[in-house]
């Protein structure tokens, strides 16, 4: 019988109950085809289970790098397992902890413990590592199934080919497309923002469910991020968020998103503006910048892995 | 403090029409100005965030980016509007991650500019040899 494990780092434990969003016949005959060794979320099993097992046909990591713990725990990871997974969009680009990346980590700290850490370093907290980090950047990794949390098909499609032996070529396991591909909204030829609408704003309940949200005046990531969600958070009326990473062919998610809302804001108002009205109101309408466009993935793209794809 | 003998990396993106155009003027009328890496694109429009983002990881002190005045000149009808929009946003984004948002610099330079050119240029290159070289610490 096939081995598998599931553990993590800085994560929420959100992909390990995405793994039961599987319907109950799948999810049991999962359970009867393979050997779960080590699956802290959901069994009683202890780390030096983890430690003393042997090969491991699949390792399921979820979360990114942010302790001196996580790092050694993904280093055994890596030695054990013959084919390793990144689990969901921390694993595979540092997700939304990530977003600490901007703050140097003694403020972090101290914002967290106050002066109190330097006594519990070490003792009862792990180590925490300067940087935090997606997997990739310490070791090879097979399969990337992003997505916060992966969406339950992708899971599922991933596990069948696994236990059939038929899994495709390394590297992403996803959709070849995009969000909008799976959006059934209207979309308008022409497109223009005069003033960015902001989820839960007073008027928020005037978007029309059926009309694209772009056209709307809401910041939507769906044309720059890689589909295979159905567009769910759409559906449920609410902007994509850009959780599964970038769309294939797409280099810099966030930097293509935000040329994307720099063109379209003011598009009709720009020629009776001058230079510095556009300037200040395109920088007040965006009020942050990273958290909206790398909300997942900027540690990816700043001091992440990035760089050996020249 | 920064040695006398450093010389800051400029990438600057030339839109064809007015930008290179102004910085030939530059050349054969014999204007001296600092070194840079020119690269001549077909609009201030189409240079993306991406490239200005890249630029900096790959070892970019300062970006400069030269395109067509607004509100009419642009040969493209609104590629400068473009431009003017994303760096502005840009702006913002580089200052988050901490990097001096004056590394970037967008300005409107015509085809008769020659003079605007060469002073633009000397003028950022010894902004940017203020700054330093640059440190991404994110």
């Amino acid at each position: 019988m096939k081995k598998i494990a599931i553990l993590g780092g800085a994560s929420c434990s959100g992909c390990d109950v995405a793994l039961f969003d599987l319907p109950g016949d799948e999810l049991e005959r999962f359970f009867s085809e393979v050997e779960v060794v080590f699956w802290s979320t959901t069994m009683d099993s202890r780390i030096e289970d983890f430690e003393a097992q042997g090969k491991i046909d699949l390792v399921m990591f979820h979360g990114g790098i942010r302790t001196e713990e996580h790092r050694k725990l993904l280093i055994q990871a890596r030695e054990k397992a013959e084919i390793l997974v990144a689990l969901g969009s921390c694993a595979s680009f540092g997700g939304i902890p990530g977003i600490a990346n901007l703050f140097e980590l003694d403020a972090i700290l101290k914002d967290i413990y106050g002066d109190e850490f330097t006594k519990l370093s070490g003792e009862r907290i792990p180590k925490p590592e300067e940087r935090l980090k997606p997997i990739s950047s310490y070791v090879e990794v097979d399969y990337y199934l992003p997505g916060c949390p992966p969406p339950v098909e992708t899971i599922s499609e991933f596990l069948d080919h696994f236990i059939l032996g038929s899994l495709p070529p390394r590297g992403i396991f996803g959709k070849e497309s995009t969000v909008c591909d799976e959006c059934d909204r209207i979309k308008p030829e022409d497109i223009s923002i005069e003033e960015v609408k902001r989820i839960g704003s007073k008027d928020w309940s005037e978007i029309d469910p059926k009309v694209c949200f772009l056209a709307q005046g809401v910041v939507c990531l769906g044309a720059v991020t890689r589909g295979g969600c159905k567009a769910r958070c759409i559906n449920a009326n609410f902007p994509c968020r850009g959780c599964m990473g970038p769309a294939p062919n797409i280099r810099d998610q966030g930097a293509r998103i935000l040329s994307e809302i720099a063109s379209l804001l003011m598009k009709e108002s720009e020629k009776n503006l001058s230079d510095e009205e556009i300037y200040e109101r395109v920088q007040k309408e965006i009020v942050d910048p990273v958290g909206l466009f790398y909300r997942y993935t900027l540690p990816h793209y700043w001091g992440g892995s990035n760089e050996e794809d020249d | 403090m920064v040695e006398k003998s450093w010389r800051p990396r400029i990438v600057a993106f030339l839109c064809r029409w007015c930008g290179y155009a102004g910085a030939d003027l530059a050349g054969v009328s014999r204007m001296k100005y600092p070194e840079i890496y020119p690269i001549r694109v077909n609009c201030s429009g189409s240079v993306h965030p991406e490239l200005i983002l890249d630029a900096f990881r790959k070892g970019a002190d300062g970006v400069l980016i030269c395109g067509c005045h607004t509100p009419n000149d642009c040969h493209y009808i609104s590629g400068n509007y473009k431009a003017l929009k994303r760096v502005a946003l840009v702006k913002k984004l580089l200052s988050q991650l901490g990097i001096n948002q004056e590394r970037v610099r967008l300005e409107w330079i015509s085809a008769a500019e020659g003079r605007k050119f060469s002073r633009v240029v000397k003028e950022f290159y010894e902004k940017i040899r203020e700054l330093g070289p640059l440190e991404v610490r994110v």
